[in-house]
């Protein structure tokens, strides 16, 4: 039996700490590439597995159908395009090379370029402006070098300018460098000026200087915020002089939806290669509503150019008509395409590289939206490319807008054919699954939100599925659970009664005693030697068995099985390991301090106390079956009670093989902890200098055999 | 203990000595290194004057401007390495000489590795060479020899030119390159402007062979224009990139052109296509012209990384090969004047190019439509909490024969099927040819032999594909360690996979086949193919990719490949059918069905449109099947695009699909489920079966694009189709024409 329990524990150490892994590549032949597109789209699944996103190729929901390339159409030499603002009928572009404005119709040809600009009767240069923006028949720049914003008319004639506002709300060091502005449907107009931290610049429709509006805020965390304590404590001048401040990042972009949310693009903020919280809606009062300051909107993984991590750059927004947003990773050349609740829709354009293709960027440093087409310029082509949606990326968008307005019944036929067409679409099953659950086709919509890891559709569906089972076998249920009740109580009265006894095994019967009478249990163990190390070791592999498939197979609303990143290993150390470290050590610490107890009494003991947990995972595994989330607050009341009692039958077995009293059995079990990190470090030292020696030999053996 | 030391000596002796033999290029095949460079002398260089006259051609010299000038003498006109127009000196209003651009009057360029930068430099041979005094010719069969001696560098580089009776020939003789063994020749790009037209000229275009084809807008951007190059056949896969790049579609056909007006210029590599990348120079103001011309590696390199401070910044260096690539890099220059000097004319040239060198016959394409059927994909699975690969059943075998059923009910005509991932491994990279069977967890002997059975009953022709390029695994007489490809180091070539979309470097490391066990591999694939009863089997990648060798003679800078692949698919198809994947124009050529044709390019910035000259040249001679429709983002573009020269629509299908499967890095799978798209394929199909069924035996004779978007195509046979990829209806000829629809007729 030992060598049997040996061999399994050993074969399953072995396998579960290969570290297997299945690819595929460009050059196999599983590899297609009929893409007419030189990028490969992509949507981001949010919870699937434990990642908060996991990338997956998704058929194309937008293709460049056109690039204009500006410097070509007209004679510049110096042109630079950098921003791009659109109203219903043309295309505005900034030139902050040639200090022009080009202006486009529907079919992007060039119908005027503005130029020769004067106010005043002086003429007027806004080269190096960093923005424009467009709202009834006003275009607004944002003259960055010469420190105002211009408002013009289409015709190019300048009738106002807005400098520095004078009031004291405005700190005496404040650099006006507008980059951005916007305009809201009432007239205010908030810009954003370069480096600023306070927040846009907000301006009334009588250009009356209001204040800042909607800053973002510093990030703070308890190790920050014990940083803090600390500095102010041992701070001096020198200190202090040479601290750095801990500022909100500036808005980098500022777009104004049709309900007049603001929504701001905060860009790069900081040397972390992965961002968070890029994007934020601001209402009127300049709250973020999102509240999305820990999401990342870009990529999870970032790229390398010359070997170099390029660190993402979400520094462009735009928002349309429906609240769709489409924020522009101006470092990677992407477009990352959300609908109004942030789900991510898709990914494309641009990728590093030479950007020689229609759709990849060299420079991009605008976006904009017109009609359906995504525009973006880049301002070393000096081109506009066009970004038209496929009849797929229509077909999805029109499935969605209905889903977050929750007409789920004219969604589902387009759910249905998107799901057919692209398998990989997570907002298909997921809007499939709402639909089923308003036609009432409860099994269909937990299977779809199944698909489309929807644990809170799952759970809604799930819950009216039991509740119709319950009802449909109310009678069988009634009387299977008075059956059961009626066999607890009566089958061991009856048992008494005849004197029946139905597990004759001395050792099997202490083990199991010890949930109910632990002192007297412990007692036949240290006392009568009525403990038993294969029990104790079948207990203990079946902890780990149980604990394994709680994690594997429990119920989907409870359970969330990371198939990229498991390994039983870890559950094995957690578990198994646990044991035998915690034995170990405290065999080791009591030997020196006076405790009676033999290690293989500390093993059968320490083992028998993991029969509440052992409880509570076996009750986990079935309950998490039976219910949804919502009541899976008992379950947690439940694992912790059995884990407490676990705890409590180790008290009384540890005082009880070693002869302790409370006092000395908690410092003991202090130092017994010590012993287990040193014994861990140890450990860990040990595999880490045989890890550099299997290295080495490694190395050599791979080099003999490359020659 | 003396006796101990001194073991202990010996021992540590041995086991240095051991490690250090492995420092040597033991497996090295015999290289031949560029000569020592020593000055020029004992020419006997030729004035100025004819060199060499046939029935077509003068070939003069003309040694004032050391260049080597060609005239045509059913036109009169002039080509050379300069521009015509730009040959003769020119003055400005002031008498002052307006000088060309170095690099328009430079015949070749020669790239050589600079120790100083441990980067690639370009030299001109008018600013290195011609200003030197550095230029030799001598007269030779047929043409002459032109020495470009680059003084300064230590360099010197032979090229002959040539002249056949339809063509003319520009050939590096590359055992003759010298240089002083520091600043080594790496490459050498010659005649850059042969193939060049003047920016902004009217009727006149550049054509560039990426994916379908495409032609170059020349019309003028800026002082620098834009430039741009791309491997003929692919990267070679020996090389490792690490860098991710957007998806470009590859140039399969070595060949480019440019018309100027009345005439034209195909130019055709006839040697060292392999080594070769396609470049670019389109809009410089400072040139004036624009230009495609090849460029040639020479030397095969690794990519090493090295830390910043070492190189001028973190960067992947280039670590050449001793040895050069000694095939002669060759280009035939065929001259088209009239009707023929379009785009149309070019193919029409290289399909007889290809049909004189291959002895090609016509054949007809009776396939209505084509479909490649994955098997199987590795995904990761667990037993309690245990975790191991297990092989995910895309589509079994009795799956692929109910879809086929499925479809063969629908579908109008013949269908032709290959069989993907089948094998143990499923698509995934496992043993060379997937173990060369097909896995028992996709069906026993019996359903195999019902399907195969199935498909000849029902006149399906049914391949079955093995990869024979990447390996992980030994197995069916291929072992990892030994049957592998070496590097210009002596390593194997061990390549990682990685994912573009999660930018990770993947943990599989894959190993290339080495070259000179390929035939080996196709015999085996031969065998396994006819004991299953298949109607062919299809060689996947091999027929898409180029890879070196260095442990083989000729096969350092991808040398030979596509000779050897041509050669092993002629002596296969003797007994048996071949089919390509994607293929480059040699596995074409020789295959009986080409699945997966570009039908677009890669969209270039100085593309102008996409033309199908991939499909012209090869229509009525391989029966061809488009890329996967279901994976496209355009779908009805590329029906468009298939029917505009016949060619057979195709799908990726499984049968099952599941969640498990969304993070798996083979892109298309998402699009492929056979249950969702049944009835999209019939349909496809059906739309163009008359399309194929008319066309079924005939070539391409013309292809327009007219300004309002419509493309005409004209068969051999007289029948016209007429695309309107455009979202407005265009009225042409009398007939309608529906936006993003095509129409077809007969005229008899």
């Amino acid at each position: 039996m030992k060598r049997i329990i040996i061999c399994f524990l050993s074969i399953t150490l072995l396998l579960s700490s290969l570290s297997l892994s299945v690819s595929a590549n460009e050059i196999g032949d599983g590899n297609t590439n009929s893409n007419e597109v030189p990028y490969r789209s992509y949507s981001y699944w949010v919870d699937y597995n434990t990642n908060e996103k996991t990338a997956v190729y998704s058929k194309p929901m937008y293709e460049a159908v056109k690039t204009v390339e500006i410097s070509k159409k007209y004679d510049i030499t110096n042109s630079k395009i950098v921003d791009i603002s659109t109203n219903d009928d043309y295309v505005f572009l900034l030139d902050a090379g040639a200090s022009k404005i080009v202006i486009l119709n529907k079919n992007y040809e060039i119908v005027s370029v503005l130029e020769n600009f004067s106010y005043n009767g002086s003429p007027v240069d806004f080269a190096g402006a960093r923005g424009i923006f467009v709202r009834d028949n006003t275009i607004y720049v944002a003259d960055t070098e010469h420190r105002r914003v211009l408002l013009m008319d289409t015709k190019g004639v300048i009738g106002n300018q807005l400098l520095l506002p004078k009031s004291n709300l405005i700190p005496t060091n404040f650099v006006y460098k507008p980059v951005k502005v916007a305009v809201d449907s009432k007239g205010y107009t908030y810009i954003v000026s370069d480096g600023s931290y306070y927040g846009a610049i907000l301006y009334s429709p009588e250009y009356e200087f209001l204040g800042f509006f909607g800053a973002n805020k510093v990030k703070t965390t308890a190790v920050g915020a014990i940083k803090n304590l600390w500095k102010k404590l041992t701070s001096n001048d020198t200190k202090r002089a040479a601290d750095e401040l801990s500022l909100p990042y500036t808005f980098t972009d500022i777009v104004i939806d049709n309900r007049d949310f603001v929504f701001t693009a905060t860009g790069k903020s900081g040397k972390d290669l992965i961002q968070q919280g890029q994007i934020s809606k601001i209402n009127p009062g300049g709250m973020d509503i999102l509240n999305k300051s820990d999401k990342n909107f870009a990529d999870v993984n970032v790229g390398t150019l010359n070997r170099v991590a390029q660190i993402q750059d979400l520094s462009c927004i735009t928002v349309d008509k429906d609240g769709f947003i489409y924020a522009l990773d101006t470092t990677y050349g992407r477009i990352f395409w959300y609908d109004g609740e942030c789900n991510n829709i898709s990914v494309f354009a641009g990728s590093l590289g030479d950007g020689n293709q229609k759709g990849t960027f060299s420079l991009p440093s605008g976006i904009a939206v017109f009609g359906t087409d995504v525009l973006v310029v880049d301002a070393q082509k000096n081109s506009l490319t066009v970004f038209g949606m496929t009849k797929f990326g229509a077909s999805v968008r029109k499935a969605d807008k209905l889903t977050v307005n929750g007409d789920y019944k004219k969604s589902f036929p387009l759910w249905k054919s998107i799901s057919r067409l692209d398998g990989n679409c997570q907002l298909a099953y997921r809007g499939l699954a709402k639909a089923y659950l308003e036609k009432e086709d409860y099994s269909s919509a937990m299977k779809y939100a199944k698909y489309g890891v929807d644990r809170e559709t799952y759970a809604e569906a799930f819950k009216v599925v039991r509740e119709q089972k319950l009802e449909k076998n109310f009678a069988l249920i009634f009387i299977g659970v008075i059956l059961i009740v009626a066999l607890i109580v009566l089958v061991p009265l009856y048992l008494r009664k005849k004197q029946i006894v139905l597990i004759k095994n001395q050792k099997i019967k202490v083990a199991l005693g010890g949930i109910a009478h632990p002192v007297e249990s412990f007692r036949l163990v240290k006392e009568k030697g009525q403990g038993s190390v294969i029990i104790a070791a079948v207990l203990l592999v079946l902890l780990y068995v149980f604990t394994v498939l709680k994690d594997t197979v429990g119920g989907f609303a409870f359970t969330v099985f990371d198939t990229n990143n498991y390994n039983s290993f870890f559950v094995l150390l957690s578990t198994i390991g646990l044991v035998l470290l915690w034995t170990v050590s405290n065999w080791l610490v009591c030997t020196l301090f006076g405790g009676i107890g033999k290690i293989k009494e500390i093993f059968i003991i320490t083992c028998y106390c993991t029969i509440p947990i052992l409880i509570s995972t076996v009750g986990y595994l079935a309950l998490s079956h039976i219910l949804v989330p919502d009541e899976g607050a008992f379950l947690s009341v439940f694992q912790t009670v059995c884990i407490l009692y676990s705890a409590f039958m180790l008290i009384i077995g540890m005082m009880r093989i070693h002869d302790y009293e409370f006092g000395k059995f908690v410092w003991t079990t202090l130092l017994t902890v010590v012993v287990m990190i040193i014994i861990v470090f140890l450990i860990f030292l040990v595999f880490l200098l045989s890890q550099q020696v299997f290295g080495w030999i490694e190395t050599i053996y791979i080099e003999t055999i490359y020659r | 203990m003396k006796n101990l030391l001194k073991i202990s000596i010996s021992i540590m002796l041995c086991v240095s000595l051991c490690l250090l033999s492995g420092c040597s290029n033991n497996q090295k095949a015999s290289v031949i290194n560029t000569g020592k460079y020593k000055e020029i002398s004992g020419i006997d260089c030729i004035d100025s004057g004819i060199a060499y006259e046939n029935d077509r051609f003068i070939l003069k010299w003309d040694d004032n401007k050391k260049l080597v000038i060609i005239e045509d003498k059913l036109t009169g006109k002039l080509y050379s390495s300069t521009p015509s127009d730009a040959i003769e000196t020119k003055f400005d209003a002031d008498g002052m000489m307006i000088k060309n651009n170095p690099q328009v009057d430079s015949p070749i360029f020669v790239y050589y590795y600079s120790p100083k930068t441990l980067t690639v430099v370009e030299s001109l041979s008018y600013v290195d060479a011609y200003t030197d005094g550095g230029i030799y010719a001598e007269k030779i069969k047929n043409g002459i020899r032109v020495t470009y001696d680059f003084l300064g560098l230590e360099i010197s580089v032979p090229v002959e030119y040539t002249v056949d009776d339809d063509s003319f020939n520009a050939t590096v003789i590359a055992k003759d390159i010298k240089d002083n063994g520091k600043k080594y020749v790496t490459g050498v790009a010659i005649s850059p402007f042969i193939c060049s037209v003047k920016n902004d000229a009217e009727n006149s275009y550049l054509f560039y062979p990426d994916g379908s084809g495409t032609l170059l807008d020349t019309s003028s951007v800026n002082l620098v224009g834009k430039h741009g190059e791309m491997h003929i056949y692919g990267n070679d896969a020996t090389v490792q990139s690490y860098e991710m790049q957007s998806y470009k579609k590859q140039i399969n056909m070595p060949v480019f052109g440019c018309k100027n007006n009345d005439t034209a210029v195909l130019g055709v590599i006839t040697s060292g296509a392999e080594q070769a990348s396609m470049c670019w120079s389109v809009g410089s103001t400072s040139l004036k012209y624009s230009a495609v011309y090849p460029k040639f590696l020479l030397r095969g390199y690794n990519l090493v990384h090295a830390p910043s401070g070492f190189a001028a910044a973190e960067a992947d260096v280039q670590t050449f090969d001793d040895a050069i690539q000694v095939n002669n890099p060759s280009v035939k220059y065929f001259v088209l004047n009239g009707e023929d000097a379009d785009y149309c004319g070019m193919a029409k040239t290289y399909q007889k190019y290809l049909v004189n060198k291959n002895k090609l016959k016509k054949t007809s394409n009776d396939t209505s439509l084509s479909i490649k059927i994955m098997g199987g994909v590795q995904t990761k699975a667990f037993s309690f909490g245990v975790p191991y690969t297990k092989l995910f059943k895309l589509s079994t075998v009795n799956e692929t024969k109910d879809m086929l059923s499925t479809l063969k009910k629908g579908v109008k005509g013949k269908i032709t099927a290959n069989l993907i991932g089948f094998g143990k491994s499923g698509v995934n990279i496992g043993e060379v040819g997937g173990g060369y069977k097909i896995s028992g967890s996709f069906g026993n002997k019996k359903s195999v032999s019902e399907l195969i059975n199935y498909s000849k009953n029902n006149n399906i022709n049914l391949f079955y594909n093995f990869d024979m390029l990447a390996y992980k695994e030994s197995g069916s007489g291929f072992s990892l360690s030994k049957d592998s490809a070496t590097q210009p180091n002596g390593q194997s070539a061990h390549n990682v996979t990685k994912d573009n979309v999660t930018r990770k470097e993947g943990t599989t490391i894959y190993r290339l086949l080495s070259r000179k066990l390929l035939g080996s591999a196709f015999d085996k694939a031969k065998k396994s193919s006819k004991d299953y009863g298949f109607s062919g089997f299809s060689i996947g990648s091999l027929s898409n990719v180029i890879y070196s060798d260095y442990g083989v003679n000729g096969a350092n800078v991808c040398g030979n490949m596509p000779k050897q692949i041509s050669d092993l698919i002629k002596k296969q198809r003797k007994t048996g059918k071949i089919m390509t994947v994607a293929g480059n124009d040699y596995a074409v050529a020789m295959s009986n069905f080409a699945q997966g044709i570009p039908l677009n390019s890669s969209n270039l910035d100085v593309s102008k449109t996409d033309i199908p000259f991939f499909s012209m040249v090869f229509k009525g001679y391989v029966p061809m099947s488009s890329e996967d429709i279901n994976a496209s983002s355009n779908k009805d573009l590329m029906i468009l695009r298939c029917a505009e020269c016949g060619i057979t629509p195709q799908y990726l299908i499984v049968k099952n699909m599941d969640n498990t499967l969304v993070s798996s890095d083979i892109p298309g799978l998402y699009g492929a489920s056979f249950d969702g798209m049944k009835n999209e394929i019939t349909d496809s199909s059906n739309k163009l079966s008359k399309v194929i069924k008319n066309t079924a035996k005939a070539t391409v004779l013309s292809h327009k694009v007219l300004d309002n978007g419509l493309h005409i195509t004209k068969f051999s046979n007289n029948f016209f189709v007429v695309t309107n990829e455009t979202d407005c209806d265009i009225e042409y000829s009398g007939r309608m024409i529906k936006a993003k629809d095509f129409s077809y007729w007969s005229e008899k």
